[in-house]
């Protein structure tokens, strides 16, 4: 029998090999004995270490000594408190209404304890809960009179009267540890009690309170009942056990588990993988790998599902514990699906990303520091997201819903759904912003992981099968950036109604699309030697065709990209200008364009951007292109620095501009030569020069190649 | 070493070929400032064993990896069996058609050898029995069965050799292609090496090796090439090389005068060049006759009783070529 098990598992792994050899490869050279044994001992450690803790947090075993009688909800009653040498009157807020005729009439609802969601049998207490106020007069307790005469008020020993009284109504709703309450009240516990109450406004009305053994001890985990300031755990019917909240308990362990799962597959997948290709890459097997017939899909894939393949059996051993802490949570079975398909989505875009960011890095010291540092900074992009998310950024919509984009990214946002408000309430509200049910986010969270893909399969597959190629397809780029402008801009009609946002979007939009833009010039840049090989060809041939020279830098992806970014730089501010603006056009932002000027200026900006952008791709370039060693270093670094540094300049100057009553006053020029004339001119003047270096440059480059070749 | 009987598949593979194996025109490579390869045509006919002699940084492990399609040339084109070898989207049955073995032979090192000739099968497409076959086969060939469950790690560096020689060969490429394979080798496990070579020359599998180690090549290779800072300089059968300029000499010793034996040599009209060492009583000539010639130059020698001691000839090595040839034309 086992052995025909063992023959059936080898066989459907020997096919499992033949489709994709290196998952097989991955899965031998990982599932080893002592390899696996650790992974099942370190994951059911773990789950026992979180058991344990939190089982620790329960109240424990019931001590008899802290129980007492006391009333759902527990009520405090002022009128007793006659009695201390503390005039009620200190004690009463100073805005109730009666508290004059509760000075007066003895009885009166001092405190209500506003005890955690119960779930059981305290029906009738909510409802007396619901009903009581604070100030309330006590009339009646079963039936019997209980509001004090005149005479006993006002006679000679009136404190003894009180006395009397307050001892009867402590005798059966309250007081005293377990041990020292009479026969009598252990019998009441479990019953109810009915209080006849009178209000100014409602008059005469009758609660029924269930009677209650409470505990003094605190706990997170305990149905709660007490005053405000003391939150005391219920105690069951039969007194033999506190209440337990249990399904507020296995949410906390569900949270924790998730937490479990979600940092250790960005953190530690993310490190495995980084670490198994630069492993690959210092010992040259990626080669191999790389001339094989195998398509990059295979090869790659394999290493997604084989590499962390122990961390997906610590995480696939947590999850029978995950998925019984959700439902006894009181979870749906849909919402917890729904998290494992999301999370799936998410920790794949992550993945590829890190393979993608693990190609491209050929740097022999990178080559070590890229596992730790793509790690970190997995695990730090999710808790930022976590916190960001749950902030009270989003709580009160204090900044663009372009930012919904980033909770796309977070796998938490599902919880959002189900979860118990109290804890990631904020980015309910954040979700919130999209207006969709959790199957349409689950659908939207999908969409979104696909549409990573593709770009990120397709630089994956182009930087797989030659290192030297550019990442992106010029082709590619275009449609790519037209889907960017589109989501930028659905993402802000979400607050397409609040002109109170516009500044945000506009500086969102700034933001997003300078980062959209920088990432554009590493994909599209070719190789400095590609380059040259480009500007030989050029310069070697015979006819000068200037469609095919446009052809070239348009959609070859040998040429310098200078002007494919430029139009893909236009395409996005074009579009997003456009966009914003035909928003207030059709009322929407209706107060954000006070007059033509601010039109003007926002016209200016986009401008702006337009150039610092063409300004930074040139100056890169042309730094790229020096006869310097390390030359990539600088082209990095200043392009970098030109990039940050003037779109947020023209953003600045855009804001003063904007806002300013009196831009005229800004240096005693005119506003848009001093503000936004110069510097546009500035930028035009520097751009165009340095075009023209690029370009000489570049023929330069051809010529010099050619003759060297022929030498 | 044990010698096997050519694998059916091996044979099948390599039955049908045009006469070029590989040919490249005008073959360039440029690595930023620096040209690693220029204007290279090089024509290798199916079935040869070409061997690639240079200096380091002429550029031999460029060409090699141009033709493994680890990297792709900056001008020229490169033919695999009469068909044009695309660098953007490398044809998948061209590379089936390559086995590399690149002068660091990496492997990995944690897995047996079987499991690592079983995944290099799997991504060449080799299935079931016929995976299992060929691994059967080039561990024989490469005289490594008897390690096929030892962890790779535990190999000597010359067992470790042999089996990244049977990873390059396991999906029977018609063109293999080794980058100084003997390098390191001690001289038992490079005669070992050798007999690799020479029983994949016996199924058909056109070879080209570079290495340093000369007098293998030139027991091993059928054609020769020489590369000089990037340039092939000479590429021709090795036959061919020797007769066009390899020098025969032949060293005559005698107990008796020098003078009658230079006197009687003059007689002779195939010597080119004599140069005489008082010192041992030898005359060394440079001879351009062939053997019956140079037998008859023995006859004449002792019919004129001239006292021999000595009467052999010597040709110049391969080494002697390149060290001729190589810098001289390059330069």
């Amino acid at each position: 029998m086992l052995g025909t098990h063992l023959l059936t598992t080898l066989i459907n792994l020997d096919r499992l090999g033949d489709s994709n050899p290196q998952l097989l490869r991955e899965l031998k050279g990982r599932l080893k004995r002592f390899s696996v044994v650790t992974t099942i001992v370190l994951s059911l450690l773990c789950q026992m270490v979180v058991m344990l803790s939190f089982w620790a947090a329960l109240p424990g075993p019931l001590v008899l000594d802290d129980v007492s009688l006391s009333t759902y909800p527990r009520i405090e009653w002022f009128g007793e408190t006659q009695l201390s040498p503390e005039p009620v009157k200190d004690l009463l807020p100073a805005d109730m209404a009666n508290r004059d005729r509760a000075m007066q009439s003895g009885f009166v609802v001092g405190y209500i304890a506003a005890p955690t969601p119960v779930r059981g049998d305290k029906g009738p207490g909510i409802a007396a809960l619901n009903a009581i106020q604070q100030g309330d007069r006590l009339i009646k307790i079963d039936g019997q009179l209980k509001i004090p005469s005149d005479d006993q008020l006002t006679g000679p020993n009136w404190q003894s009267q009180v006395k009397s009284l307050a001892g009867t109504i402590g005798e059966q709703t309250a007081k005293g540890s377990y041990l020292s309450l009479t026969p009598q009240q252990q019998k009441l516990i479990g019953t109810t009690i009915d209080l006849e109450l009178y209000n100014a406004e409602r008059g005469y009305y009758t609660v029924t309170v269930p009677r209650i053994a409470v505990s003094h001890k605190r706990n997170p985990y305990c149905l709660k009942v007490g005053s405000i300031r003391n939150k005391f755990c219920s105690v069951s019917q039969d007194r033999q056990s506190y209440q337990i909240n249990w399904p507020q308990w296995y949410s906390h362990i569900y949270i924790c588990l998730s937490l479990l799962i979600v940092f250790p597959l960005m953190g530690v997948g993310v490190f495995m993988l980084a670490n198994n290709l630069a492993d690959e890459k210092r010992r040259g097997t990626l080669n191999f790998l790389q001339l094989s017939p195998k398509s990059a899909f295979t090869i790659l894939s394999g290493k997604v599902l084989g590499v962390p393949v122990c961390l997906y059996l610590a995480v696939g051993l947590l999850l029978p514990l995950h998925w019984v802490a959700g439902l006894n949570a009181g979870y749906g079975i849909g919402h917890l699906l729904g998290f494992y398909l999301t999370l799936l989505c998410q920790t794949l875009v992550v993945y590829l990303g890190t393979l993608l960011l693990s190609l491209s890095v050929a740097n022999s010291m990178m080559l070590g520091l890229q596992p730790w540092l793509l790690s970190a900074g997995a695990i730090a992009f999710h808790l930022i997201l976590l916190f960001y998310v749950g902030s009270s950024q989003f709580e009160h919509y204090l900044d663009s819903t372009v930012l919904l984009w980033f909770v796309l990214f977070s796998p938490f946002s599902s919880f959002a759904y189900f979860v118990q408000p109290t804890e990631p309430a904020n980015i309910a509200l954040a979700l919130g912003g999209f207006q969709i049910n959790f199957a349409q986010y689950v659908m939207l969270a999908l969409i979104h992981a696909v549409g990573w893909y593709l770009p990120l399969g397709h630089m994956l597959e182009r930087r797989f099968s030659n290192s030297t190629i550019t990442l992106l397809n010029r082709r590619f780029s275009y449609p790519l950036t037209l889907i960017f402008a589109i989501v930028m801009l659905g993402l802000a009609w979400i607050q397409a109604d609040n002109p109170e946002m516009g500044h945000w979007h506009l500086i969102w939009f700034t933001i997003m699309g300078l980062i959209y833009c920088v990432a554009l010039m590493v994909a599209l840049s070719p190789a400095r030697q590609t380059l040259k090989d480009w500007t030989r060809f050029r310069h070697a041939l015979t006819s000068h065709e200037p469609l095919s020279l446009w052809k070239d830098l348009l959609i070859g992806d040998a040429s310098s990209p200078v002007i494919a970014i430029a139009i893909n730089c236009v395409l996005l501010t074009s579009l997003m200008t456009i966009g914003f603006y035909s928003y207030h056009n059709y009322g929407y932002y209706h107060n954000f364009f006070q007059n033509s000027n601010q039109v003007t200026v926002f016209i200016c900006c986009a401008i702006m951007f337009i150039g610092s952008i063409l300004f930074s791709t040139v100056v890169s370039q042309t730094l790229l292109m020096l006869p310097r060693k390390k030359s990539w270093v600088w082209c990095g670094a200043v392009g970098s620095i030109s990039c940050l540094a003037f779109p947020t300049l023209s953003l600045v100057m855009g804001i003063v501009v904007f806002d300013t009553a009196s831009p005229t006053q800004i240096l005693g020029m005119s506003p848009y030569f001093a503000v936004l004339g110069l510097p546009l001119s500035l930028l035009g003047t520097l751009t165009a020069l340095l075009g023209a270096i690029h370009i000489r440059q570049l023929m330069r480059s051809g010529r010099s190649e050619l003759q060297q070749l022929l030498s | 070493m044990t010698q096997t009987l050519p694998p059916a598949n091996l044979v099948k593979a390599n039955s049908a070929r045009t006469e070029l194996a590989i040919r490249t025109q005008h073959l360039t490579k440029r690595f930023d400032r620096y040209t690693a390869l220029r204007d290279v045509d090089l024509d290798i006919e199916s079935g040869a064993v070409y061997g690639l002699i240079g200096p380091n940084g002429a550029g031999k492990t460029t060409l090699i990896r141009l033709l493994a399609m680890a990297e792709s040339p900056t001008v020229g084109e490169v033919f695999l069996h009469g068909e044009k070898l695309h660098y953007a989207r490398p044809q998948l049955h061209l590379k089936q058609q390559i086995g590399y073995l690149p002068d660091d032979f990496p492997l990995y090192e944690d897995l047996s050898v079987w499991d690592y000739l079983d995944y290099f099968a799997r991504l060449y497409d080799l299935k079931g029995k016929e995976r299992t076959r060929s691994i059967h086969q080039v561990l024989d060939l490469v005289n490594l069965g008897h390690k096929r469950n030892s962890i790779i790690t535990s190999l000597s560096r010359g067992m470790k050799q042999r089996l990244g020689l049977a990873r390059s060969i396991i999906h029977t490429p018609s063109i293999l292609l080794l980058d100084e394979p003997v390098s390191g080798l001690d001289p038992v496990a490079r005669q070992e090496f050798r007999q690799v070579i020479r029983n994949l020359h016996s199924l058909g599998i056109t070879v080209l090796i570079s290495s340093h180690v000369l007098s293998d090549l030139a027991e091993l290779c059928t054609a020769i090439g020489i590369l000089e800072f990037g340039c092939l300089v000479e590429s021709a059968p090795l036959e061919t090389l020797y007769q066009r300029l390899s020098q025969q000499h032949i060293v005559i010793g005698t107990r008796g005068d020098l003078k009658t034996l230079q006197t009687e040599l003059r007689q002779f009209d195939n010597l080119l060049e004599l140069e005489t060492k008082p010192q041992a009583g030898q005359v060394k000539i440079q001879f351009s006759g062939n053997p019956d010639e140079a037998a008859d130059l023995l006859r004449a020698l002792v019919e004129a009783k001239i006292p021999l001691y000595e009467f052999h000839s010597e040709k110049e090595s391969l080494e002697d070529i390149f060290f001729k040839i190589g810098h001289t034309q390059s330069t």
